[in-house]
């Protein structure tokens, strides 16, 4: 074997030691059950996208955006939001954050809710409120996981 | 007169052609979390990209070789596939992500179907290469990527903290609430710093040197639209880091939409700062994503021993317009199993990391190769430097995965 074609092996060997293991922890972190570090994820993921949804109220309340852009960036986030209620629906908790996966997925539910209705209105500032409203919710309870 | 225009073009190019949707996602986030503590890693990726920018435009200009043929040459067969085979797939990726983000652009300024936004672009794009010119695809995408400078002026208007900016030039370890959050800081080092130095934007420069035909009178000029060009650019992510800290991080809010980042031009300059905002992103992501598929082209022909360049008609050089034409249609057929294209980006950005010493080592190589560059070959800045930074390169590819698993992918 030459110097080159060890080298080839050499890299070739790194490369897919790397791959296989960032789908092995990708593997073991999805069929674990949700612990605090996970549900924390979530509960920042859920108050980013209820006060995205608020900030949009907002600024299209004001006239600062175009109707095309609110409705259709709203339906993004609402798309997310979803995901993110979907999948806590389905997921399993450690014994001592039952209580958190519950709440968590209440939120998500509220929050893909209310940005539904935001992206279907006609009065952007009573969904700014809601909005606000959940956002601080969840980032209650997103402190409550960061102790 | 007519080469310090096309200096000044070069310039303004360089700098449109900078911030794409993996820079823009991670330096807007970059700024919510870690405020301004992250600008030092602005800087030192400017510098890198700089460095290296400068020595595969050298190597073009007085070769007029490609940076693949020497990789194969001097790596060997197959540590050169291997080189080709990363460089590439992140391509892939990266085009991936640029075509969703645009589809995700056209669904926020008209309404309709992502999956059909996104077929929209991909003939958009092969027409755009088809028909235009290299030199006019560098030109329109460049340019009018500068639309982007709105966020500039927005992130001034925002009211930036320049005392924090200004420690945030320094390394240091930020305020965090918890010891995870040292770990984020640590990824987000290491994925800004690759967001700035993606492999593509050399090998493209260098490809793009020889399709624009320079030779060895080309070396200052080079230098000169590097050297302004680039530093320019980075402005615009610094910009997109102010931006993060000062408006979005107060709002609680960590954009995960390119859509949501353009709410802060909005904030500060209403509709006309939206429109101008999702404009540039346009035209800045257009230019990534064909950069990109030119770039997986270049690297296979090149590697091959095939004819190249836009400048060939498809008759002279058949296998590098199929090459090009399969990067886009296989991006899009990603874009359309309904992949995030910003989740796409963060995993290419971190993937492109561990490729960097792969992709950096052959140049710095080849540039200091005095048989191979002559009387052009690295002085002694280029030589430190060039070594300086492939260290720095290698730490963050070790680190880049780990980091990857241990922060969860990125998220906390």
């Amino acid at each position: 074997m030459t110097k080159q074609d060890r080298h080839f092996w050499i890299e070739a060997t790194i490369l897919l030691l790397l791959l296989a293991s960032v789908v092995t922890a990708l593997a073991i972190s999805l069929s674990e059950p949700l612990n605090k570090d996970d549900l924390k994820i979530v509960a920042g993921n859920l108050r980013s996208f209820a006060a995205s949804g608020r900030l949009l109220a907002i600024q299209y309340s004001k006239g600062l955006t175009t109707e095309t852009f609110f409705r259709n960036q709203t339906e993004l986030i609402q798309e997310k939001a979803k995901a993110s209620a979907d999948s806590l629906r389905g997921s399993k908790a450690e014994p001592d954050m039952h209580a958190h996966l519950s709440k968590a997925a209440t939120l998500a539910q509220e929050i893909t809710n209310a940005l539904k209705e935001s992206e279907n209105t006609n009065d952007p500032a009573i969904e700014a409120a809601k909005l606000d409203s959940l956002t601080q919710q969840v980032s209650q309870e997103e402190d409550a996981l960061k102790q | 007169m007519k080469s310090f225009l096309e200096i000044f073009l070069g310039i303004l190019t360089a700098m449109g052609g900078f911030v794409e949707i993996g820079e823009l996602v991670f330096s807007v986030n970059a700024g919510v979390k870690f405020r301004y503590s992250l600008l030092w890693v602005e800087v030192l990726g400017t510098i890198g990209i700089i460095v290296f920018s400068e020595m595969s435009g050298r190597i073009s200009a007085v070769t007029q070789q490609p940076v693949f043929s020497y990789i194969r040459t001097r790596a060997g067969y197959g540590a050169g596939l291997m080189t080709l085979l990363a460089a590439n797939s992140v391509s892939l990726l990266t085009c991936t992500a640029e075509i969703g983000g645009l589809a995700l652009l056209l669904k926020l300024a008209f309404g309709g179907n992502y999956f059909l936004l996104a077929a929209l672009v991909l003939i958009g794009l092969l027409a755009a290469v088809w028909f235009l010119s290299f030199q006019a695809i560098e030109r329109i995408f460049g340019l009018l990527g500068l639309f982007l400078l709105i966020f500039v002026i927005a992130a001034l208007n925002l009211g930036p903290s320049w005392g924090e900016a200004a420690s945030g030039l320094i390394p240091s370890l930020p305020k965090v609430e918890t010891t995870s959050d040292y770990w984020l800081y640590g990824y987000f080092v290491v994925a800004l710093m690759s967001s700035i130095m993606l492999p593509y934007e050399v090998y493209f420069y260098a490809s793009g040197a020889i399709e624009d035909g320079w030779n060895a009178t080309m070396i200052n000029a080079n230098r000169m639209i590097i050297l302004v060009g680039f530093p320019l650019g980075s402005l615009l992510s610094v910009a997109l880091m102010f931006v993060g800290a000062s408006y979005f991080q107060p709002q609680m809010i960590e954009p995960q939409l390119p859509g949501t980042a353009a709410l802060a031009a909005a904030a500060v300059f209403g509709k006309w700062g939206l429109i101008y905002a999702i404009a540039g992103m346009f035209f800045a992501f257009g230019g990534a994503a064909i950069e990109n598929a030119l770039t997986g082209a270049y690297n296979l022909s090149q590697f091959l021993g095939w004819n190249w360049g836009k400048y060939r008609t498809p008759k002279d050089a058949p296998r590098f317009h199929v090459t090009w034409m399969l990067m886009f249609v296989v991006a899009a057929l990603i874009v359309m199993t309904g992949v995030d294209p910003v989740e796409v980006v963060e995993y290419s950005i971190i993937f492109a990391v561990v490729i960097l010493p792969l992709t950096y080592l052959p140049i710095l190589l080849a540039a200091a190769d005095e048989d191979y560059m002559g009387t052009f070959k690295n002085g002694w800045l280029a030589k430190t430097l060039g070594w300086l930074y492939f260290a720095i390169i290698c730490i963050a590819a070790l680190a880049a995965i780990p980091l990857l698993i241990i922060t969860h992918g990125g998220k906390g």
